[in-house]
């Protein structure tokens, strides 16, 4: 057997499994000029076997043309797609096929801006792809080939094949592990956008299955527990993101539970899971447990890092947080001192966790009327987290709203109204219109306007606001009591009365 | 290749779904009975013929994207130039940014476009009005400090030996920079704008000197046929307004000032747009699908596979067509795909599951348009077998989730394939309930 006979017959099996595969190759062998084609393929690495397998049995050659270097150029003077690919074909044979890839790095679904510029841009020139007389193979991810279909409706129509090459079963989990590696690095950089956290819960979804598959839960070891507890745990911060805080508290009291049976239950890794854990019950309103977790926490760290550690910090801090709402503010005050002085000393003072940190005591210190001081920790933090996260992060949101709460306390309402409706703007894009957030942020502008007399206003805010309070926290919460409260009083003033 | 062609493999080169056909192809198939309306050619040509001396015809034309349109303006521009008409054809496609247009790039294209087309029919414009357009176009319209710009951008377009006039690489400068998005973009919409009233007198300047340059050749008139409009991105701003009315609706005026029968393609959702109709002399003419339900349109479909393959020596069952036709949904482009997409894998014969395989592969395409958001909206056309509101259908329409077609009156039904999508058939039983429980 030659050489190329058996390389052939080693990706045989393949045409076998993906009868599209053989699809696109019969195609290929036949399309004489232009011709659009379609390839979903979800990853790379599987995408650059099909191919070998397509070049092992086409009898005419295949230029690939890689577009991620176009995505790291100026989107305002890069060059065209179409001009790019023509580019890159200048020397290769007029036989040729051409594959595109990577042209998701143009399409990212968390900014909608620069997806329409492409897209557009794709539309429009198509005809320039016609021009170039080749058949034309763009291998997408399925999300990006849906983005390109119904948003560049005129290039798409033009296909004359789409081929789904979906993974095999046996490669998910560990597609999905590479997947995890390279989200673990961005996660904490910047935020994902709604359609990343849904691909990115699928992808946790299927690893815990995968992980749980494998283990035996009558004789756990170490090593999957982690596994485990840390994708439930991830799974949890998911879903306290967006709200779902009855299955956020499921899968953090599952992950302290794989924790606790794994580790002696002095071990920092239970300490993650209780601060974990307890934020959400935080949320919910349940104080007493949620501090109870909390001091168990702190303890932990305290012994494992020694009491002067960051980890250590991030304890104190959700502790004072839920002193501050349970209306201890001296005791609040002192924890939210002492965390800030520890992340100050060890981080430097232009650590974002530093920024966190000052958030949480200004508020203790706004809510005990110390306002000038409570004003100039909110503004140090706001700067500290525009440096470090750009103008449209959420946290620079919380940051403004922290803000304008205390300028309308000092009697600068007009201001304060312009830094929470900037804030609303940032969150709306980064939660959705739907979210406890944003609830928050109307309840907020809601109440200036009250102040100043636009009462019709702040009653369409906060029937919004309880709206979504209600949906997400039902009606016995903290937050959807106030809101209604505030509801009820814009509506006497405005004499309207027991229609709710 | 010779048509029909008599293998599965030649029928998979004889079946394009990107391409126009050119006005003199053997596949040409004139469907416009089956279309239900009037010939697209018979009406325009008629009506350009019956405009009074002096005065200019303004036609919009519109219809779903793979209907035809192009194949039709090309037997259009044909059938003008037997009429002894000159036609300046131009694709915005390839001259505009189509994501986005403003009237002023419209008119800079169309004056580039008239230039460039005499200058290739090799028809000479007077030489003294040449120099005096091109001194006011580089003057008012490119800055003074960019000159040394536009020259530089020129090489790569002509070439540095190309001998060509200078008004017509003024107007490539200035279109380029409209084309490429570059800041000066701005600039020059903004100058056209402040001048346009003398910018519209130097075209139309330009135009009757066209003009009387092609009636001292072989040609009585002169006809501008502007294509690929209405694949303009669609965007609504925040107003409400969208960008699509902003420029035909608002800015008809503007689109009607050369002095010259114009024929623009608009987009279809639009063309009903009573606004739309007002400001221009004629009705839209609206190119429907063929309608697949009639016999006349299957007949007509059935012409458009058989001008390209032998059937009986392509389809183990010549009945095949029927479904194809049937799940074609009355375009032409579907039609060919369909085709296209059962001979993948066949060496021998087209069978009839090669036929339901492909029918089921454009399902998961036309899934992959539709999102649940735009459900029920597809259902109310379904069920009411009509468009009630553009505002609300224009995104099926513009994704051909949803066909119109015309006999006697408008009529609008979802895309055949759309009813084999598990989602819409669940949609339409529970609708169909409803219906019921109503009566």
């Amino acid at each position: 057997m030659t050489e190329t006979a058996r390389e052939k017959e080693s990706f045989d099996h393949l045409f076998v499994e993906q009868p599209d595969l053989a699809r696109l190759l019969w195609a290929l062998q036949r399309v004489e000029g232009f011709a659009l084609y379609f390839a979903r393929c979800n990853v790379p690495a599987y995408r650059a076997k099909l191919i070998e397998a397509i070049r092992a049995n086409l009898s005419r050659p295949i230029a690939i043309v890689e577009i991620s270097p176009l995505a790291e150029m100026n989107q305002q003077t890069r060059p065209s797609v179409d001009g790019y690919i023509e580019k890159q074909l200048a020397d290769v044979s007029p036989d040729a096929v051409v594959f595109i890839t990577g042209l998701e790095n143009l399409l990212p679904s968390r900014d909608e801006e620069q997806m329409l510029a492409t897209t557009q841009e794709l539309n429009w020139r198509r005809g320039l792809f016609q021009k170039m007389r080749r058949p034309m193979v763009f291998w997408l991810p399925e999300y990006a080939l849906t983005m390109l279909a119904r948003n560049a409706p005129d290039l798409y129509d033009w296909y004359s094949g789409v081929y789904d090459l979906e993974i095999p079963e046996q490669m998910h989990a560990d597609v999905a592990r590479a997947t995890l590696a390279t989200i673990q690095e961005t996660e904490d950089r910047r935020w994902m956008s709604k359609d990343e956290r849904d691909r990115w819960e699928d992808v946790l979804q299927e690893l815990l299955a995968a992980a749980e598959a494998n283990a035996d839960p009558d004789n756990l070891s170490q090593a999957s527990a982690v596994e485990q507890a840390d994708l439930l745990d991830r799974l949890g911060r998911l879903y306290l993101q967006r709200a779902e805080y009855a299955l956020a508290r499921d899968y953090l009291t599952r992950a302290l539970k794989i924790s606790e049976e794994a580790f002696n239950s002095d071990h920092p890794n239970i300490a993650t899971r209780l601060n974990n854990l307890a934020y959400v019950l935080k949320d919910l309103g349940d104080l007493q447990n949620a501090r109870a977790l909390l001091e168990r926490s702190l303890k932990i760290a305290e012994e494992a890092f020694g009491s002067n550690h960051p980890n250590v910090a991030a304890h104190l801090d959700n502790l004072a947080s839920v002193f501050r709402d349970s209306g201890d503010l001296q005791n609040a005050r002192v924890l939210a001192e002492r965390a800030l002085k520890i992340d100050e000393a060890s981080l430097g003072s232009n650590h974002p966790n530093v920024a966190t940190k000052l958030n949480n005591l200004a508020s203790v210190l706004r809510d005990l009327g110390e306002l000038q001081q409570a004003r100039i920790l909110f503004e140090r933090a706001l700067k500290i987290d525009e440096i470090t996260f750009g103008p449209n992060h959420p946290n620079v949101a919380t940051g403004l709203n922290n803000l304008a709460s205390v300028l309308k306390d000092l009697g600068k309402p007009q201001k304060a109204i312009n830094l929470l409706e900037q804030s609303l703007k940032i969150d709306e894009a980064a939660f959705g219109l739907n979210h406890p957030k944003i609830a928050n942020r109307l309840n907020s502008l809601a109440c200036l306007l009250k102040d100043l007399g636009e009462l019709q206003n702040a009653k369409n805010l906060l029937e919004r606001s309880l709206e979504i309070c209600r949906q997400f926290l039902g009606d016995e919460h903290a937050h959807t009591r106030t809101v209604k409260k505030n509801l009820d009083i814009v509506r006497k003033e405005l004499g309207e009365t027991g229609n709710e | 290749m010779n048509f029909p062609v008599h293998t599965v493999d030649e029928a998979y080169g004889a079946c394009i779904p990107d391409e126009p056909l050119a006005s003199d192809d053997p596949r040409y198939v004139d469907v416009n009975d089956a279309r239900g309306g009037d010939s697209l050619t018979r009406v325009i040509a008629d009506r350009i013929r019956r405009t009074p001396a002096g005065r200019f015809h303004q036609q919009l034309i519109s219809g779903h994207r793979g209907c035809g349109k192009s194949t039709e303006l090309q037997q259009l521009k044909a059938r003008l130039e037997q009429n002894g008409i000159f036609v300046v054809y131009f694709d915005a496609e390839q001259a505009l940014d189509l994501g986005e247009i403003k009237y002023q790039d419209v008119l800079v294209a169309i004056t580039k476009a008239i230039e460039q087309t005499l200058r290739e029919s090799g028809i000479e414009l007077n030489s003294k009005l040449r120099q005096e357009l091109d001194a006011w176009f580089a003057d008012h319209i490119l800055l003074e400090e960019k000159r040394t710009d536009w020259e530089a951008s020129l090489k790569t377009e002509f070439g540095i030996e190309a001998k060509v006039p200078l008004l017509a690489r003024v107007l490539a400068a200035i279109s380029g920079q409209i084309k490429s998005g570059s800041s000066r973009r701005k600039e020059i919409r903004l100058k056209v704008e402040r001048e346009l009233s003398v910018f519209v007198d130097r075209m139309n300047t330009l135009l009757i000197a066209a003009r009387q340059a092609v009636q001292e050749g072989n040609f009585h008139d002169l006809v501008v046929i502007v294509d690929g409009l209405e694949k303009m991105q669609f965007r609504e701003e925040k107003d409400g307004r969208s960008n699509h009315s902003i420029l035909f609706i608002e800015h008809a005026e503007q689109l009607n000032l050369p002095q010259c029968h114009i024929v623009y393609t608009v987009p279809i959702f639009l063309a009903h747009n009573d606004n739309l109709r007002d400001s221009f002399t004629d009705e839209p003419f609206i190119l429907p699908m063929v309608n697949q339900n009639s016999e006349v349109g299957q007949t007509a479909l059935r012409q458009v596979i058989s001008r390209r393959v032998v059937i009986e020596e392509v389809f183990a069952d010549p009945s095949s067509v029927d479904s194809l036709i049937a799940m074609s949904g009355g375009s032409v482009r579907d039609l060919l795909r369909l085709v296209r997409s059962a001979c993948e894998g066949v060496s021998d014969l087209i069978e009839p599951i090669n036929v339901e395989r492909a029918i089921n592969r454009m399902t998961i395409e036309l899934d992959r348009l539709l999102q649940d958001e735009d459900l029920d909206a597809l259902i109310a056309v379904a069920r009411k077998g009509v468009v009630t509101s553009y505002k609300i259908a224009g995104k099926l329409l513009r994704l051909r989730l949803v066909h119109e077609y015309i006999n006697g009156e408008r009529w609008a039904d979802i895309h055949p394939v759309l009813r084999n999508v598990r989602r819409v058939k669940e949609a339409l039983a529970q609708d169909a309930l409803k219906e019921i429980e109503k009566n």
